[in-house]
């Protein structure tokens, strides 16, 4: 696989602050690749610059081998699309104008945007009428619809920025389902989400903290990086709930009623199970996240 | 529960207070809009208009003439100047170098030592109400000192000269001829600018703005694109408002369509301009709906030439309007509804409104791409 992406010492500033700070990282040619964060780590702003949204205070960004240089973004954009965390379609205008805008944008050959829109509403299964004002449309296909937007210039990268933020779990699998679809076509997908579940599709992951890079691996990777001892789901048994010293365990964290906890000795666990059941489980992207994201911040 | 309860009443009271003094704004416009308005009021509302340009030929070339003139210079209200004709005098007043025209006939002393009244013609700038009726005033006051000058005797009511007023361009006075151009000038200028201090915004909070800047869109094609559509939408109102004057209130056009056309559209991209500069700096739709009202419409009605002249305002509240287009166009409107001057006579107010358009246009495309860096 060759390179597609390839961010060399990233800094962005804005004024004293520093939103992004000394992240490196490539994304290969045909790769999911998942950059995850906490609200305000700088997942967006990373984004941004990748996109040519934004000037990197320092450093250096290749886009399928071209640098990204100032004054010089629109040989980047052509390549990139881009669907941003919040805005799909413009809700007042058809499916069809805010196509036809999209390609207007980019200066598209008419022809040539005919069968690529032809091409990309066939690929999702969209047949109804173009003319539907976009405001009429269920959230998940609106999101499908903006996806075919992004991809109407056929870019080599898509950058999602949390793209199924607000829908509904069926309409968020068929989107997944489209993204690997989009994968086996050659294309490279660049994804922020919320959703560890939708995290589990990427080929690789990198956790953001404090616009920090702070892990890049394959989702199997990071859980068994993370977790060197035994992940164990303690439930309560008593009410009110009895917590146990905390001193018993590396890690414990709440998992909804329940806890995720490893236990310093795991002679320990006959102390802790008068109040609680425990299974032994494997971590999740979730355990993962909330260990090195969150857990390192509290 | 209590149908009032002091601590939960305090406790709003003092969320508020809190709101208001975290929010630069909310201050500002408590305290220094009061000082601003009291600012450009209290110097505009110069009821003592000074210093009226008027250009005046004598024919009697006399000493009781030459008191009369005296008598105007040697008030504080107006500046004469002599001209050549009557007709010189009156192309003055058309092209606003004098707010009047004061003709002196070959035999007025004559007539005044017959005991007759002295006979003087005065020609009146119809199309500025704002300033007519001060000027009025003060040539009741100069009638009574000339005659002292040039009589040396106590002044009657029979002995007064004999001023014979001609208003041009509007010569009953009609104030809607006067008032409904302004007034067109001032609605065009707030749907203007109201249409385009949100658009920025909306795209902003909407999240659509990054999706156009993820294009190769440049901040000029995104600024201009924006713009021209609520141009020709603002020109669809000015139509409106052209007819409305002429239709229902029976205003007088006698000037060119071309000129008022040319003039309109500069002045719409203009305010469009400054409303999209709000847009862009405030990027926030209420906070820039707060800006228009009160950058745009201070300007608007007290800096505009729309209630209070501007010419007889002290320098600073001359220069501040002469930022904003209103100025200019309200000129303009004016002339073009009630005197119908050339282009060639207004070629500096078709300048000026074009350079502002521009210069606007340019502060919006490069704040946006200040903001966007």
């Amino acid at each position: 696989m060759s390179t597609m992406v390839d961010v060399r010492h990233l800094f962005v500033r804005f004024g004293d602050f520093t939103a992004v700070r000394d992240v490196s990282f490539t994304v290969e040619k045909g790769e999911i690749f998942g950059f995850l964060g906490a609200n305000g780590a700088g997942k967006t702003t990373t984004i941004r610059v990748l996109c040519g949204l934004l000037l990197a205070s320092e450093g250096r960004v290749f886009i399928d081998n071209e640098e990204l240089i100032a004054g010089h973004e629109s040989l980047i954009k052509s390549k990139v699309g881009y669907m941003s965390q919040h805005f799909t379609l413009y809700d007042d205008l058809s499916i069809r104008e805010n196509m036809d805008f999209a390609a207007s944008l980019r200066h598209m050959n008419h022809a040539e945007y005919l069968k690529n829109r032809r091409d990309l509403l066939d690929f999702i299964g969209f047949n109804e009428d173009l003319t539907k004002v976009v405001r009429d449309l269920p959230t998940g296909i609106k999101q499908e619809i903006a996806l075919c937007v992004s991809l109407l210039h056929q870019p080599k990268i898509v950058f999602l920025d949390e793209p199924t933020a607000g829908v509904a779990p069926v309409a968020r699998h068929r989107f997944w389902e489209l993204i690997k679809k989009l994968v086996a076509q050659g294309k490279t997908i660049f994804v922020t989400t919320h959703y560890m579940d939708e995290a589990e599709n990427c080929g690789r992951i990198a956790l953001m903290r404090s616009g920090e890079l702070i892990a890049l691996d394959s989702p199997a990777n990071l859980k068994q990086n993370t977790f060197h001892k035994q992940l164990y789901h303690l439930s309560p048994i008593t009410t009110p709930v009895i917590l146990p010293d905390r001193n018993l365990f590396d890690i414990w964290e709440p998992y909804g009623q329940n806890y995720h906890a490893v236990f310093k000795n795991d002679t320990d666990i006959s102390i802790v199970r008068k109040h609680f059941n425990i299974q032994k489980i494997s971590p999740s992207l979730e355990d993962v996240f909330i260990q090195l994201v969150e857990g390192q911040t509290r | 529960m209590k149908s009032f309860s002091y601590k939960r009443a305090r406790a709003i009271f003092l969320k508020e207070f809190k709101h208001i003094f975290r929010d630069p704004f909310t201050l500002m416009m408590a305290l220094l809009l009061p000082l601003a308005i009291v600012l450009i009021l209290g110097n505009s509302m110069e009821f003592n208009i000074k210093s009226i340009s008027m250009a005046y030929l004598d024919h009697d070339k006399t000493q009781s003439s030459r008191k009369l003139v005296e008598t105007f210079a040697s008030s504080d209200y107006f500046k004469p100047y002599t001209v050549e004709s009557p007709a010189a005098g009156e192309a003055d007043i058309r092209r606003e170098k004098a707010r009047m025209f004061l003709f002196i006939p070959p035999d007025f002393e004559k007539e005044i030592m017959a005991g007759r009244k002295g006979k003087v013609q005065i020609l009146l700038d119809g199309a500025d109400n704002s300033t007519i009726s001060a000027v009025m005033n003060y040539l009741n006051t100069i009638n009574m000192n000339a005659i002292y000058k040039i009589k040396d005797i106590p002044v009657s009511k029979d002995s007064l000269l004999d001023f014979r007023y001609r208003y041009l361009y509007n010569p009953e006075l009609n104030s809607q001829w006067f008032s409904i151009p302004g007034i067109a000038a001032v609605i065009i200028a707030l749907v203007a600018m109201m249409l385009t201090t949100l658009t920025i915004c909306r795209e902003w909070e909407t999240g659509s703005m990054e999706m156009l800047l993820s294009t190769p869109a440049t901040a000029l094609e995104i600024m201009i694109g924006k713009l021209f559509p609520y141009a020709f939408l603002s020109f669809g109102g000015f139509i409106v408002v052209f007819f409305c004057a002429q239709i229902i209130f029976g205003v007088p056009f006698v000037g060119s369509y071309f000129n008022i056309i040319l003039g309109t559209l500069l002045f719409i991209i203009g305010y469009l301009a400054t409303g999209m500069f709000i847009s862009v700096v405030s990027r926030k739709q209420e906070v820039a709906v707060q800006y228009a009202a009160t950058i745009g419409l201070l300007p608007l009605s007290l800096l505009s030439g729309f209630i209070f002249p501007i010419e007889y305002m002290p320098d600073i509240y001359q220069w501040i309007a002469s930022v904003f287009p209103a100025r200019f166009y309200m000129e303009l409107s004016r002339d073009q509804f009630l005197k119908g001057s050339s282009f060639t006579d207004l070629w500096f107010l078709f300048f000026v409104l074009g350079m502002q358009a521009l210069v606007w246009i340019a502060a919006c495309v490069l704040k946006f791409k200040r903001s966007i860096e």
